[in-house]
């Protein structure tokens, strides 16, 4: 199978060093590691945004169509201009200036599949914290791109609001799509995520499904907490 | 569409207006006849020659003031973001005084907006700098605050050392603006210029929406940033060096057109653009009118009314923005 | 209201005595253009140590190449304390802090109204010649000068000369009770300015000046910067104004300062509008 994502030997100098992974279709892959390990510069140095050495196959397509192949929600969630939700999720589909008609369609299926309809006239500024992340996911979403890019999706969303969205992108997975997304809610990434990456002071330290990396010595070590399995979920402890 | 075709049809109303104010009595059977070439060869020179011109450059350079305005917003994704209040006014009037006091432009007439050009885009560049873009606007003010006063002090410096005595009176021309005067001369050493900073702007303003979001989500929505930023600093630099250069800094019209249409036309940038500048246009058209009914013969500032209109609804925005910045 | 009329008695007999000093000045020191030179013209040798450096520039000075002879001064309190004057000479419209800090230093400082008419000359002169305790020469001058005017005034009342307008830098003019208005009316012609309402010195619009087709207009001399406000004086609706048969004159320092040397830029004045030379 073809990669969605392939990153080879990325560094950024005192931030990431010799990083390596791939991204395949069917994978919602979370990228987790304490404050300041180097997720989102790992996420920024795969799109192009800051200096680094080493290849993204992103970066190969150029920036104008860029966004037909991956989608990016940036962790910057700041919008000062009185913009409504509907506008804001139907700018998604600008990358995509043949596909006719249709973009209004498709930028409303998102929010009514998010539960955004009842914000579609709000404008952007009048919004929550977690409201506003939500739009702006949607807005990535309607993207229609193969593959997500998501700085800390979850930041700032209610309990009930991070599960909906971390099982958003698991099934947008489940439909051949991939994400890779920074998560800080170890339970919460370890039940959705269909692979984990272990990101420690920029080298990335395992790679794998969630049931054979996040070992009790591995979470001691990096995160220095106690993740133990019950069934389906995950139980976090100090 | 039914909004840009409001102010158009306002535009037009005004220009029309403006070529029958002034302080000559003509009356204006003989005022509409000499726009034709017929009558009193001497009233022909004034309409033709005086009127025309003024009229046309009230709405170039109103226009240029709030596309740049609307721009310079949208780039800086800050709402008070303005070329006389960050700076770049002041900037642009000191490359043209340095353009006239060193009598480079006797030779060459262009470089009198092709200096200011030069000041405009040394201040935006120093904003950035200073301030960065999605800058707070303390910080985005504080550095305006800085980057005019100095400006309009290396203005009087060069003016005061300037041999010519008469000079020193100028600085209230530089620092208000005026459209008394005018010739068509000054309509041809900007018009190119305006034209060129206007048609980068245009060409960037899908970048603009885009750039709402923040850089990094610009540049994953497709838009080459660096190269948006260029645009958008050179537009907005000739589009306030070309206007300076020939009328004077004006300020808070950029500001507070785009502030007030923002309103109707909603908050994507793109959309603010084409309304901004007729607006601020027949806002300079509204004022320059004002100011021959108010005091004629008195050569009352252009800038004077607009920083009249202009700092309450300044003054109101800081008010409205303070929350934001703690 | 005693108070402050015994104040303003004390103040003028204070300022009478000034004017009537006993010995004349051994050293003077002008600060302002138009002091400077008719402290010039009037001052014995050696008395006069210093003018402004206004003097100097042939743009604003008729007598430029006279000051040469003088030390220069910037019109600074300090600059002017050093020179050790027993007599600063000040225009009306001189800093007025300067002077305060001059006359609080002791020193004697003697203000000269500005010239707003050509009678303001003859005032002027002889106020000088007190200051100076030149009065002989100053009566002498004042006299000759009168007797100059006279002539001229009477050829100007002979028939009304063409219709003029002033054009200064920045769009100024010569308005009604101004220097330039005496001067203009004074050579023989008619200043437009008063039949527009403008006063002492108004603005006076490209456009009003156009239209007011007068037969003659008189520009303010150029400077050699090249500034916005000299670019009116050459705004493509005036030349074409001017590029029909039309009389045209330039001002001169003469007109910046009224003293003797106005007179010359007055029969100049006259000779530029084609009236027939006085002898």
């Amino acid at each position: 199978m073809k990669s969605l994502l392939s990153i080879e030997n990325m560094s950024v100098p005192g931030r990431i060093s010799n990083a390596s992974l791939q991204i395949f279709p069917g994978e919602f892959v979370g990228l987790i590691g304490p404050n300041g390990a180097g997720k989102t510069t790992l996420l920024r140095a795969a799109m192009g945004m800051i200096p680094a050495s080493g290849t993204s196959s992103l970066l190969a397509h150029k920036i104008n169509v860029r966004p037909r192949h991956v989608a990016y929600l940036a962790q910057e969630r700041e919008v000062v201009w009185p913009i409504s939700v509907r506008e804001v999720v139907a700018l998604g589909r600008r990358a995509h200036p043949d596909s006719g008609g249709d973009d209004q369609a498709r930028a409303d299926a998102i929010l009514q599949r998010m539960a955004l309809d009842d914000f579609a006239t709000r404008q952007i500024p009048d919004l929550s914290g977690g409201e506003r992340a939500r739009v702006l996911l949607a807005r990535a979403l309607a993207q229609g791109a193969p593959l997500l890019l998501a700085d800390e999706p979850c930041a700032a969303l209610d309990p009930i609001q991070s599960i909906r969205t971390a099982k958003l992108l698991h099934a947008e997975a489940g439909n051949g799509r991939a994400a890779l997304a920074t998560l800080h809610d170890l339970p919460l990434a370890a039940r959705w995520c269909t692979r984990l990456l272990v990101i420690e002071r920029g080298v990335i330290v395992a790679d794998g499904a969630p049931d054979q990396i996040l070992t009790p010595e591995l979470c001691r070590r990096v995160f220095d907490i106690s993740l133990t399995r019950h069934g389906q979920s995950w139980l976090l402890e100090e | 569409m039914k909004l840009i075709l409001a102010l158009a049809t306002l535009c037009a109303g005004l220009t029309l207006m403006s070529l029958f104010v002034g302080s000559g009595n003509v009356a204006l059977r003989e005022t509409i006849w000499a726009y034709f070439g017929a009558g009193d060869p001497l009233v022909v020179l004034v309409m033709q020659e005086l009127r025309l011109p003024r009229a046309a450059l009230a709405l170039l350079i109103g226009a240029a003031l709030g596309f740049a305005g609307a721009a310079m917003q949208g780039f800086l994704r800050n709402p008070l973001a303005d070329p006389g209040i960050v700076g770049t006014s002041a900037f642009a009037a000191l490359g043209a005084v340095i353009a006239l006091q060193t009598g480079i432009v006797a030779l060459f007439p262009m470089a009198l907006p092709l200096m200011a050009l030069g000041g405009a885009l040394i201040s935006v560049l120093a904003l950035l700098a200073l301030a960065g873009r999605g800058a707070r606007t303390t910080t985005l003010i504080l550095s305006g605050v800085a980057l005019s006063s100095a400006a309009a002090a290396l203005v009087s410096l060069v003016l005061n050392l300037s041999p010519n005595p008469f000079a020193a009176n100028e600085i209230t021309f530089w620092m208000m603006g005026s459209l008394a005067d005018r010739s068509f001369r000054h309509v041809s050493v900007a018009l190119p210029i305006l034209l060129l900073g206007a048609m980068l702007i245009w060409r960037s303003r899908k970048g603009l929406d885009a750039l709402s979001f923040g850089e990094e989500t610009a540049l994953s929505m497709g838009v080459n940033v660096r190269r948006l930023r260029l645009q958008l600093i050179l537009g907005t630099a000739c589009l306030s060096g070309a206007a300076t250069a020939v009328a004077g800094m004006i300020g808070f019209v950029g500001l507070v057109i785009p502030h007030l249409l923002r309103r109707v036309t909603g908050g994507m940038p793109s959309r603010l653009l084409l309304p901004a500048a007729l607006g601020s246009g027949a806002l300079i058209l509204a004022a320059d009118i004002a100011v021959r009914i108010i005091l004629p013969g008195r050569d009352l500032k252009l800038g004077v009314l607009t920083a009249l209109l202009g700092t309450p609804v300044f003054l109101h925005m800081v008010w409205k923005s303070r929350g934001r910045d703690t | 209201m005693r108070l402050r009329a015994v104040l303003l008695a004390g103040l003028w007999l204070a300022g009478a005595a000034s004017g009537a000093a006993a010995d004349p000045a051994q050293r003077v020191v002008s600060m302002n253009l138009c002091t400077d030179q008719l402290a010039m013209l009037l001052a014995a040798p050696g008395q006069l140590i210093s003018v402004s450096y206004l003097a100097r520039d042939a743009r604003s000075s008729a007598m430029a190449e006279v000051a040469q002879n003088f030390d220069i001064n910037h019109g600074l309190a300090e600059e002017i304390a050093f020179l050790r004057p027993d007599l600063v000479l000040a225009g009306r419209y001189t800093t007025r802090v300067t002077v305060d800090m001059l006359q609080r230093l002791g020193y004697r400082v003697e203000v000269f109204q500005p010239e707003n008419t050509l009678d303001d000359i003859r005032t002027n002169l002889l106020q000088m010649g007190r200051a100076l305790g030149r009065e002989a020469e100053a009566e002498r001058m004042a006299e000759e000068m009168q007797q100059t005017l006279l002539s001229l005034r009477e050829a100007a009342d002979d028939k009304p000369g063409p219709e003029t307008a002033v054009y200064y830098s920045s769009g100024y003019t010569a308005g009604a009770r101004s220097l330039g208005h005496d001067i203009v009316t004074t050579a023989g012609l008619q200043n437009i300015a008063p039949k527009l309402g403008l006063g002492a010195s108004g603005i006076l619009p490209l456009e009003a000046l156009i239209l007011s087709d007068a037969d003659m207009v008189i520009r303010g001399a150029s400077y050699q910067g090249y500034s916005r406000s000299e670019e009116m004086l050459r705004h493509p609706a005036l030349e074409r104004m001017l590029a029909a048969p039309r009389l045209t004159a330039e001002t001169r320092p003469e007109w910046t300062c009224g003293t003797p040397l106005t007179l010359s830029a007055i029969h100049d004045l006259r000779a530029a509008a084609g009236l027939e030379p006085l002898e």
